[in-house]
């Protein structure tokens, strides 16, 4: 089994900062950290940095360099056992760069504190980690009595990297199909992009868009779940779907998966037909690196938001807004992107979540047209009323995530970049920014919060409902489906 | 620091044969609190020794009561008075340094001894060997650029291997004088290109430090032969 971390990017510029000081002289700081498990192993997952102060890290009266001292570890052991987290600790090498390991120092204390530090802590691994300034090697401890490596680091944010004890120089060469983008992200960006595995929900007007551009950019592995099916329609805005998908009721996924494939074979692509307001069909997106929504309700983007702070995977929300008259004058368009970098406000606090209608796509049917007051005065159809789209916003909306995107997952902001809200009002031809700023408070992103989600991980339940989607669609009937031989509706 | 060793019992004690008393020894009263997490019985009446060492921690670790999520530290010999599920933490210190290899770190002391006024890189990789850098050092006239930083990898083997060669940045040539047998500009190291300052000389660790080996090399470069 494979150990492995996460943090966020601005976490991990504060323990960096704190570990790398001017003085050039050795720092440590505690890591509370939540646990989920992964296909690969288990990853822990960074909820809190706490730096330790000059005063607690004296010299070392054992013969080693400094000291941390038995109250500072008191203290976050209580803090850590109270809250259920897993007590980290980190040191640094000052002078490492790229590679960095454990000193026979540091291998003896771990073997003389840890098994009692798991004690401390309810019984929980404890990790150790040493910070190079560009590497980290660490160690996970766990009450079994095994110790296990801590294999890498995943810095996520603005700028995704990740840490490992010394370079690793993979041996995947881009394809000449790459040549010109490999220009602007380097070998080791191309590289990046295709170790990547990015989740898309929704595969309609903008999660089509989004699938395109992902194809293209050369991400590995592609995840997309969608229950729904094409429309005639859906026509103006499915990229990739064809009459024939709409005479079929063809799943938008299917049409996903073929538009890929189309663009490059070597993509692995993982479909769904299920609904990730269910907890046993939002698993899949655990295993993603990057999420993005792309769904029309409420629900499905307070679920990705959730997920993507319950397990620290950032996201981006896209999404288009036209309101027409009645007399068919144009009141509003915008083109919306809304990332979820994990180091801001989280969607909710950022206003994306609109608490009555996610409490609205929650009731039955009838509920819904019981409490349907708004829509009464439209003759009781108002959750029915259907909004103008068009493959022109969702396209930029798309363009504005993707360029943030491919710029984070290359590693090409510069550090302390924090990523904004972005609205293009296409009628006033003005892009704008948005700052969201975190509710204290806030289940997701308050990570003050005892009893809040922020990388809690498998520690709290999933935060939808429970089961899969009966909506979903088996492989058989999928296959079906697809095999049919055309019918008109 | 002696450790006291106390009888931990869970059950009342059976009274021993005692020739001279009339009466059995009342039983002492025991109280169950949490040590790390783990039931520990021990006296109502205790010292901190006597609670790590009926938990079975080492003497060494530093003993704390926790009430309402604070630490309160307990001295070995300090007297408490228990009550049932009460919490402690016993804990040790953590004790780390920054070297992986002993004879590396003991060299780069002696390198930042060396050069107090200079930034000193020590960045090791993943198969024991370390690049020492001392930055910005200057090199005197008659090079094309006026200071260096200069380096050395030290082999895992290290002082049984001597310091040697050192480097400096790719591309150095002299601009006046005859070129130097010593100089080739542009050698890899690391991936990386360098310029080889090749002195090799003997190298006894018990008389020369890896500082002073760089400050003759400096030496050299100020006037080289």
């Amino acid at each position: 089994m494979t150990w492995s971390a996460r943090i966020t990017q601005s976490d991990y510029e504060h323990l960096q900062q704190h570990l790398h000081q001017p003085d050039r002289d050795e720092h440590a700081a505690f890591l509370y950290a939540g646990e989920m498990a992964t296909p690969d192993g288990t990853r822990l997952l960074v909820r809190r940095v706490v730096p330790i102060a000059a005063a607690d890290f004296g010299p070392s009266d054992r013969g080693a360099y400094r000291q941390v001292s038995a109250r500072a570890i008191t203290r976050a052991a209580i803090e850590c056992e109270a809250e259920g987290l897993r007590l980290m600790w980190a040191h640094s090498h000052p002078g490492a760069q790229q590679c960095v390991g454990f000193s026979p120092d540091d291998l003896a204390t771990h073997a003389r504190a840890h098994p009692h530090l798991i004690d401390m802590t309810g019984g929980r691994p404890v990790a150790s980690m040493v910070m190079g300034q560009q590497s980290m090697a660490g160690e996970v401890w766990t009450p079994d009595g095994k110790v296990s490596t801590l294999a890498h680091l995943d810095v996520v944010g603005a700028r995704m990297e990740r840490l490992t004890a010394a370079p690793v120089f993979g041996h995947w060469k881009s394809p000449e199909r790459f040549a010109r983008q490999v220009l602007m992200f380097g070998e080791d960006g191309q590289r990046k992009l295709r170790s990547m595995t990015v989740a898309v929900v929704g595969a309609g007007g903008g999660g089509s868009l989004l699938v395109q551009c992902l194809a293209h950019l050369g991400v590995g592995t592609i995840i997309i779940i969608d229950f729904d099916r094409v429309e005639t329609t859906n026509l103006s805005r499915i990229v990739g779907a064809t009459p024939r998908d709409a005479r079929r009721r063809r799943l938008k996924i299917d049409v996903a998966r073929r538009l890929i494939k189309s663009i490059d074979p070597t993509i692995k692509v993982i479909t769904s037909s299920g609904d990730i307001t269910y907890a046993a069909d939002a698993r899949i997106l655990l295993s993603a690196d990057f999420i993005f929504s792309a769904t029309d309700t409420q629900f499905a983007r307070y679920a990705v938001n959730a997920i993507c702070h319950q397990y620290l995977i950032p996201g981006a929300q896209v999404g288009a807004k036209v309101v027409a008259g009645a007399d068919g004058t144009l009141n509003l368009a915008y083109a919306m992107y809304r990332p979820i970098d994990l180091s801001g406000a989280c969607l909710e606090c950022g206003g994306a979540i609109n608490p009555d209608a996610l409490r609205r796509e929650q009731l039955g049917e009838q509920e819904r047209r019981a409490q349907n007051y708004v829509g009464a005065q439209h003759g009781g159809k108002d959750d029915d009323i259907v909004d103008p789209s068009v493959i022109t916003l969702n396209s930029a909306s798309v363009a504005m995530a993707m360029l943030d995107f491919q710029f984070a997952a290359t590693r090409a902001f510069d550090p302390g970049t924090r990523l904004q809200q972005r609205i293009y009002h296409a009628t006033e031809r003005e892009l704008r920014d948005r700052e969201a700023r975190p509710r204290p408070g806030c289940r997701w992103c308050d990570r003050q919060l005892e009893l809040g989600a922020f990388a809690r991980g498998d520690d709290h339940p999933p935060p939808v409902l429970p089961g899969a989607s009966p909506l979903r669609t088996s492989w058989r009937q999928r296959l079906r489906n697809l095999l049919r031989v055309g019918e008109e509706r | 620091m002696t450790e006291e060793v106390i009888a931990v019992t869970q059950s009342p004690q059976v009274p021993q044969p005692n020739a001279t008393a009339t009466r059995p020894p009342k039983p002492v009263p025991t109280v169950e609190i949490v040590v790390n997490g783990k039931k520990v019985s021990v006296p109502k009446h205790v010292t901190g020794a006597q609670i790590k060492s009926a938990a079975g921690v080492p003497a060494d670790f530093d003993l704390f009561r926790v009430h309402n999520r604070k630490e309160i530290p307990v001295a070995n010999d300090e007297q408490l008075t228990v009550t049932k599920g009460e919490k402690f933490i016993a804990s040790p210190t953590l004790d780390p340094s920054f070297l992986e290899h002993p004879m590396q770190a003991a060299a780069a002391d002696s390198v930042r001894d060396t050069f107090p006024d200079h930034t000193i890189d020590v960045e090791q990789s993943g198969d024991g060997t370390a690049i020492i850098t001392v930055r910005d050092v200057s090199i005197g006239e008659g090079w094309d650029r006026p200071a260096i930083d200069l380096e050395v990898k030290l082999q895992v083997t290290f002082p049984s291997t001597p310091p040697y060669p050192f480097y400096g940045p790719a591309g150095m040539t002299r601009t006046s004088g005859p070129a130097l047998v010593q100089i080739q500009p542009f050698v890899p190291l690391d991936g990386q290109q360098r310029t080889q300052i090749s002195l090799n000389k003997p190298f006894d660790p018990a008389a020369e430090t890896l500082g002073a080996r760089f400050a003759a090399v400096v030496r050299w470069l100020r006037s080289p032969r």
